[in-house]
């Protein structure tokens, strides 16, 4: 028998509201049977997605909060699954979950398996945070000048750096608490180490008089690589209406290109971000 | 520190990105379902196939409780004829890569794509959890599973023979041979990589890279960007001008049209 991919997908995107609730209705305590496979594997791809263009991109991109945290709390049951399994509390009548009728042998290789599944996420969602952090940390002024402050005075949300998609916030809270943090320290650091002895004019951070600026946000210009995934993508559209919206970074699009579909192409992010965050193009 | 390594995958992150790849087996013993975080994997029933992640798959390979069957670009035969593909017909760029899931079937076109598609694209895309559609890319495609192309080489071909080589030999008809031939092929297209440096430039025209292999971008990727980078420094100054007369060509639009509304009105 050979198992087609669209018999795969078909399978997968069924509707099916959790077919596992069932099997473990003798366990209704636990928490892990609100595993929905629908969505855990469109979840991965696009976590997977996050990753890389987070880890090949220069600038921060908006955070996926409820895709985080279902991953989160799916992390959570599968620990939780994984510790009932070692300790023997889980009886195994769940016939559909692999965990059916297990005994010895095949008990330790399920484990190992959900064990080896469960450390990938791990690492996965691990390095994605962390580059986030690192991001942050390397442009904190920039960061909190121009979208913790300025968001959270102009709480209506318009003119957020995302151009027209201000749903999905650019940081978590917990991103901004770290980076309010940070920021602090840093300043205190700076402060009593060698700012306090300059001249009071002198000892602002984010000082952007005389043409160069102290708070320096990340390159735009800096390259990508990015494969096409819609039909066609060109920015025209974009480079025509010109860069509104934050001038003050350059961050908008001034180099028309196009692409076809499957099409690799190495460009400047700033040319190619807005495409990268409508998912019509995938960075590499 | 929260994260010391520099921006663009590292080749051992390339190489997890590509066990996540799907392969075919045929599975030694039962194994039933199991909910990963990655979605449900198939039941294993012997002797039919299965389609797992390529992780799994090793991870099964080791124990002894499956066998692999190669992807067919990973046969001799089509290895030998890529081979020729690279260095004869496909001189100066990188011979194409399989085409992503058609649009209309999300099955692999045994053609070229034409390039009359039309509006139903639901097989190649994926719904997310708020039910919004994604396309679906590498490595969660099935190029190389028993179904892929023969003779056109996925994305992440590099990573997945090696590992396979590593992991499953006997499951291939002859490794050394195979090796060697993949010796071959990198090297063709590496000094296809090197040529293709001198269109880099500063960013000012996209450049092309159709059909490029994931380690190839892991490890050309600094230099790659660090002649952008040094580039755009040189031209500096032309860059600014050009943007400005942009800006100014701009403004002379919208007056253009501005005018002509007036024309209209009077």
């Amino acid at each position: 028998m050979d198992i087609d991919i669209s018999d795969i997908l078909a399978d997968i995107s069924r509707p099916t509201p959790a077919p596992s609730s069932s099997s473990f209705a003798n366990t209704q305590q636990q928490p892990y049977n609100d595993y929905d496979p629908s969505t855990a594997h469109t979840d991965h791809i696009l976590l997977t997605r996050a990753w890389t263009s987070e880890r090949c991109t220069p600038t921060l991109q908006p955070y996926p909060t409820a895709l985080i945290q279902r991953v989160m709390d799916r992390l959570r049951a599968q620990i939780a699954r994984i510790e009932d399994l070692t300790s023997g509390v889980y009886d195994g009548s769940g016939a559909d979950t692999g965990a059916g009728a297990l005994s010895g042998a095949n008990l330790n290789l399920v484990l190992s398996i959900l064990q080896t599944d469960l450390s990938r996420t791990q690492f996965l969602l691990r390095s994605y945070l962390r580059q986030r952090l690192a991001k942050v940390a390397r442009h904190a002024t920039y960061y909190l000048k121009y979208h913790v402050d300025s968001s959270s005075a102009e709480s209506q949300g318009q003119g957020r750096d995302e151009g027209g998609d201000t749903k999905t916030p650019l940081l978590s809270s917990e991103e901004i608490l770290f980076l309010r943090h940070h920021a602090n320290l840093l300043s205190n650091l700076y402060d009593s180490s060698f700012l306090l002895s300059l001249p009071p004019n002198l000892r602002r951070l984010d000082d952007n008089t005389g043409g160069s600026r102290m708070d320096e946000g990340p390159d735009g210009a800096e390259g990508v690589l990015v494969r096409c995934l819609g039909r066609e993508w060109s920015n025209e559209r974009e480079v025509f209406e010109g860069v509104d919206g934050d001038k003050e970074d350059g961050e908008g699009a001034t180099v028309e290109l196009r692409v076809e579909r499957g099409g690799v192409l190495v460009a400047r992010w700033r040319d190619v971000r807005r495409g990268v965050e409508r998912g019509n193009l995938e960075v590499l | 520190m929260a994260f010391p390594h520099p921006s663009g995958l590292l080749p051992s992150e390339v190489a997890f990105l590509c066990e996540m790849e799907l392969v075919t087996i045929v599975p030694r013993q039962r194994l039933e379902r199991l909910d990963l975080l990655g979605g449900p994997t198939n039941p294993l029933i012997p002797p039919s196939r299965a389609t797992l992640p390529l992780w799994l798959a090793l991870l099964l390979k080791r124990q002894r409780r499956i066998n692999v069957i190669p992807p067919p670009w990973l046969d001799p035969d089509n290895l030998r004829e890529i081979l020729e593909l690279e260095t004869t017909h496909f001189q100066g760029e990188f011979s194409p890569a399989p085409p992503l899931p058609s649009l209309e079937t999300g099955t692999f076109p045994r053609q070229p794509t034409s390039r009359s598609r039309k509006a139903n694209e639901l097989e190649a895309r994926l719904y997310n959890a708020e039910g919004r559609p994604f396309y679906t890319s590498e490595p969660f495609l099935t190029s190389c599973t028993a179904t892929a192309l023969p003779t056109s080489l996925p994305y992440h071909w590099f990573e997945f023979s090696q590992l396979l080589l590593d992991a499953a030999p006997d499951d291939l008809s002859s490794p050394d041979l195979i090796s060697n031939l993949l010796r071959d092929i990198r090297e063709v297209r590496q000094a296809k990589m090197r040529r293709g440096y001198q269109a880099i430039n500063d960013g000012s025209e996209g450049v092309i890279l159709d059909g490029v292999g994931a380690m190839e971008v892991s490890e050309s990727r600094g230099f790659i960007m660090g002649l952008m980078g040094g580039l755009r420094m040189v031209g500096g100054s032309r860059e600014q001008s050009r943007r400005e007369a942009a800006e100014e060509e701009r403004e002379n639009r919208a007056r253009q049209e501005d005018e002509d509304e007036d024309e209209d009105m009077m």
